[in-house]
């Protein structure tokens, strides 16, 4: 829970409260977590739920924040500037996730980031695998048209 | 995931490398912070599961630590490729049973040795010896000829480190305030209560398994990747560890074994006498 949180969120403080809101829906659907054919599912999806929410309110409050997120300081080494870029690319890939409709970012971040069969996303979604795949397949194609620049090879995005 | 889908979707390793699971200590141990605030949330409220099983624990001290602890496990036994609930709810009751009676025989402990042996990412191997004694624990760092390098030494809140080869003694604080990197390694074991909260918090297992008639049962921590981080051998008869080795997690190579970082083993000087609270399942 605690990595599935962090590897999305990717900010302390934000880390803390996305793993809060997990752990207090997981409370309250525990009666749901019970009965689910497949409870690890659920509670990872309820995870990256949180996860997205935090995103989104993190976008939200981005766009009433000044745009300068990150001046270089003049006495840069490249190490530290490499660091920043990094960090600019890493809040870029999460501002696009932000972006995508719900079920797009629940799917693609199971399935490609934590790497779980479609069988598990489709049960913890509560809707079929191909209904899955094509959840995957269009935050994929959306992900590769906002990110193309920070790709070395934007091709092939369209899934089967 | 293969290889050829990789390539076939860059977007996947570019998401991958940059959400990549390299959760900061510091941060880790903030969370678990929560994870034992919930614990004790729950606990207060009196939560009832509804699950059949926790009847047979009712009346039981551990019964608001087994609750909260059996939702914890079941969110890491996402790891475990099991499709039928009842195997998961049967497994993590039997980890459950078991981690509880560890985590209650250490903290009842009253003296062990330990030595610790750490591989570093260039090979190099250090040593450490560990004895704990109700009011002391002593740390020595052993370096590559068997000399002992470094002792740290905790008596009654005070700490000190001896270095000796530059024969130097210094007092810390606190061990919060101890930033010498060579302890680093082996704080999870400088006395009962941290095992113990480790055992409890951080190392939620996987997965656990008992060796046939054999009175030897292991824990294995799994990291995000499926594969061991780490396995806790235990005694049976005593409850208590025996053995732990921490692997380094390899993710891009599925199947292969990761490299050990961190081998340790106890040898526990006195064994507690009082009953355990929970009587261990066998599934």
């Amino acid at each position: 829970m605690t990595r599935v949180v962090w590897r999305i969120v990717r900010h302390a403080e934000d880390a803390e409260d996305t793993l809060q809101d997990a752990l207090s829906t997981i409370w309250k659907k525990r009666g749901l977590v019970e009965k689910h054919p497949n409870p690890q599912a659920l509670i990872l999806k309820i995870c990256i739920d949180a996860a997205y929410d935090t995103l989104r309110k993190r976008r939200r409050h981005k766009r009433d924040e000044s745009t300068t997120l990150h001046p270089y300081p003049q006495e840069e080494n490249n190490r530290a500037l490499d660091k920043l870029v990094q960090k600019d690319t890493e809040a870029e890939i999460l501002e696009a996730i932000g972006r995508l409709p719900r079920k797009q970012a629940v799917a693609v971040l199971m399935r490609i980031v934590k790497e779980q069969p479609y069988e598990a996303i489709a049960q913890a979604m509560g809707c079929s695998e191909t209904t899955v795949r094509i959840h995957v397949a269009r935050g994929r194609t959306r992900l590769n048209q906002w990110l193309a620049h920070l790709n070395p090879h934007p091709h092939g995005e369209a899934a089967k | 995931m293969t290889k050829q889908n990789s390539n076939r979707y860059p977007i996947d390793n570019l998401l991958r490398q940059t959400l990549k699971d390299d959760l900061p200590i510091e941060v880790e141990d903030r969370l678990y912070i929560h994870l034992r605030r919930f614990r004790e949330k729950t606990g207060s409220a009196g939560g009832n599961l509804g699950w059949g099983f926790t009847q047979q624990l009712i009346k039981s001290a551990a019964l608001v630590f087994a609750v909260v602890v059996f939702v914890i496990l079941l969110a890491t036994a996402g790891f475990v490729p099991l499709t039928d609930s009842r195997n998961v709810l049967a497994e993590s009751l039997s980890t459950l049973t078991t981690s509880l009676n560890v985590s209650q025989q250490i903290s009842r402990s009253n003296g062990m040795d330990c030595s610790v042996e750490t591989v570093t990412g260039e090979g190099k191997r250090l040593n450490y010896s560990i004895k704990w004694t109700p009011h002391r624990t002593r740390v020595q760092v052993i370096g590559p000829d068997n000399f002992i390098v470094k002792t740290l030494q905790i008596e009654n809140d005070r700490v000190t480190i001896m270095d000796h080869i530059d024969d130097t003694l210094r007092h810390v604080k606190d061990l919060e305030h101890l930033d010498d990197p060579q302890f680093q390694p082996v704080m999870d074991f400088i006395s009962p209560a941290y095992l113990q909260e480790r055992m409890q918090m951080k190392w939620n297992p996987g997965i656990y398994r008992q060796r046939g008639d054999c009175d030897e049962g292991t824990f294995t921590v799994l990291n995000s990747q499926e594969k061991a981080d780490m396995e806790i051998m235990v005694d049976l008869c005593t409850f208590l560890p025996m053995k732990m080795t921490t692997y380094r997690p390899i993710p891009t190579l599925p199947g292969e074994e990761g490299e050990i970082v961190i081998r340790v083993q106890f040898a526990w000087e006195t064994l507690p006498t009082l009953p355990r609270i929970i009587e261990q399942k066998t599934s």
